[in-house]
């Protein structure tokens, strides 16, 4: 696991409710202690403020630590219409992944302007990352992006949704889950035997400096799975995305 | 270094209802690995059925030394809780007893809860108490005040609790804090130490609804010197359980 490259599919930097702010700097020395090749990046500001502002900040860390950090966009689609013209802004320039809270922002899956957002996302060719936290959450979203091409990453999956999301999985290969909260023993085994090619669908997420980052890590490195279907999972996968 | 883990569930439990059940000789192997002096084990059925839970845990007990059990007990039937703790709680391998409030209508800090506690106080065994909301925990340590004899272990099982939990208990001295790996945001475990000093802050996998590899990463990052971090995952338990 030490020698293989991590690719990090969510590191954070920004206020946080109830939480000292997670600083640029303590998600870089997390990153470098951790052997973290790359990290798909984002500033709180987008989920818990105004989205451009978030984007913007985001983009200028990336800028700044171009070998280190990837920029992610966040979208709120109640800001309706604007969303969509951030979304044609995001994709110039350069986002090639866009991230959704609907569970922290408090808006539901079936949301007409989500719908519309996503066919957007789809169109520019953006892979999108979804909070399906609740339970139906994921069955709902895979009813909503019935239409898309984009590969979709499930985020916010718990131990407890394992059987829905992998029912998801199994209904489309664009599918694809983190591994951040799968903590209960067996949850990467079950992907793996249950969902074709299930090894290729897990991407390894951390949520850097908000999560102990050797809580996800170890919990893939437990994994019951062939050493070369882990590399997968805590990096190739993720660099397949997003190519 | 030599760990202690206080709490690990044995059988089905939400979290692993889409999963294989994991069996007790995969926990032996576990603490094997890891070099677990002992084990404390509850089983997650007996929060529905205590007396075939107890009974469960009993005939697990027997199958290796290091292990010890939570009685699950319920507040809402003190005289069948009375009963079991008569049974359970004098024998040597059952540590404590486990309340789990699964909503407000469980708040321990009630006639029945307190029934309950006071039929706890002759065992002189801590009670492992898992809180879920701002209700249940202030329920706990109201009861952890009030019962001043008796060692209390608060267990919270969201985020949310994790983080406010510490401040909670501070003034209940005979409370100590068991994170969950699975909802604690980093740092936790420091800065419950800094909170509450390193001698009320302890250590638990939760094997059997979560990867014991989780606990141990939370534990590697946590922002404690050696001593600290040997008192928390170690010494603090050995005292406890003594």
């Amino acid at each position: 696991m030490a020698a293989t490259a991590i690719f990090d599919a969510c590191a954070l930097f920004g206020p946080w409710p109830q939480h000292h702010d997670l600083t640029l700097d303590a998600l870089l020395a997390t990153l470098n202690s951790s052997n973290v090749s790359r990290a798909l990046t984002l500033s709180t500001l987008g989920i818990y403020g105004d989205f451009r502002a978030g984007n913007a900040a985001t983009l200028e860390a990336c800028r700044a630590h171009a070998d280190k950090l990837v920029p992610v966009a966040t979208l709120d689609p109640r800001v309706y219409p604007v969303c969509l013209d951030e979304a044609e802004a995001c994709a110039k320039a350069g986002f090639k992944l866009i991230r959704f809270f609907p569970g922290r922002q408090g808006w539901p899956l079936a949301f007409a302007p989500f719908r519309e957002l996503l066919q957007r996302c789809d169109a520019l060719k953006l892979t999108v990352a979804v909070e399906v936290s609740r339970p139906g959450d994921a069955t709902e979203l895979a009813d909503a992006v019935a239409f898309t091409q984009s590969p979709l990453l499930l985020a916010g999956v718990t131990s407890e949704n394992l059987g829905e999301a992998i029912a998801v999985l199994r209904s489309g290969a664009k599918f694809h889950l983190e591994t951040t909260l799968l903590m209960a023993p067996g949850s990467l085994e079950a992907v793996a035997t249950h969902v074709p090619n299930g090894h290729e669908r897990l991407v390894f997420a951390s949520y850097s400096p908000l999560r102990y980052f050797s809580s996800a890590l170890n919990t893939v490195g437990a994994a019951a799975i062939a050493g070369e279907h882990k590399a997968a999972v805590i990096g190739a996968n993720l660099a397949r995305l997003m190519r | 270094m030599p760990l202690i883990d206080l709490h690990c569930h044995f059988g089905p439990s939400p979290q692993t209802r889409a999963l294989k059940p994991s069996e007790f000789s995969a926990l032996k192997t576990y603490a094997d690995q890891f070099g677990i002096e002992t084990f404390c084990l509850s089983i997650p059925g007996a929060s529905f059925d205590a007396q075939g839970g107890a009974q469960l845990l009993a005939e697990q007990l027997g199958g290796d030394s290091r292990a010890r059990g939570w009685l699950s007990l319920s507040i809402h039937d003190p005289a069948r809780s009375g009963e079991l703790a008569r049974k359970y709680l004098v024998k040597t391998n059952f540590c404590g007893t486990l309340i789990e409030p699964d909503s407000t209508s469980d708040i321990v800090a009630t006639q029945g809860g307190r029934d309950l506690l006071n039929a706890l106080r002759r065992y002189s065994k801590p009670v492992l108490i898992s809180v879920n909301s701002p209700e249940t925990l202030a329920g706990a340590v109201e009861v952890a005040r009030e019962f001043g004899v008796l060692k209390f272990l608060i267990s919270p099982q969201n985020e949310l609790m994790t983080r406010i939990t510490p401040a909670a208990m501070k003034e209940a001295v005979n409370a100590f804090f068991l994170p969950v790996a699975a909802y604690a945001e980093r740092d936790s475990v420091a800065s419950a130490v800094e909170v509450l000093g390193e001698r009320r802050v302890m250590w638990a996998s939760n094997w059997g609804k979560f990867h014991p590899a989780a606990a141990l990463g939370m534990i590697k990052d946590s922002a404690l010197s050696a001593p600290q971090r040997e008192r928390v995952s170690l010494r603090n338990a050995r005292e406890l359980l003594a």
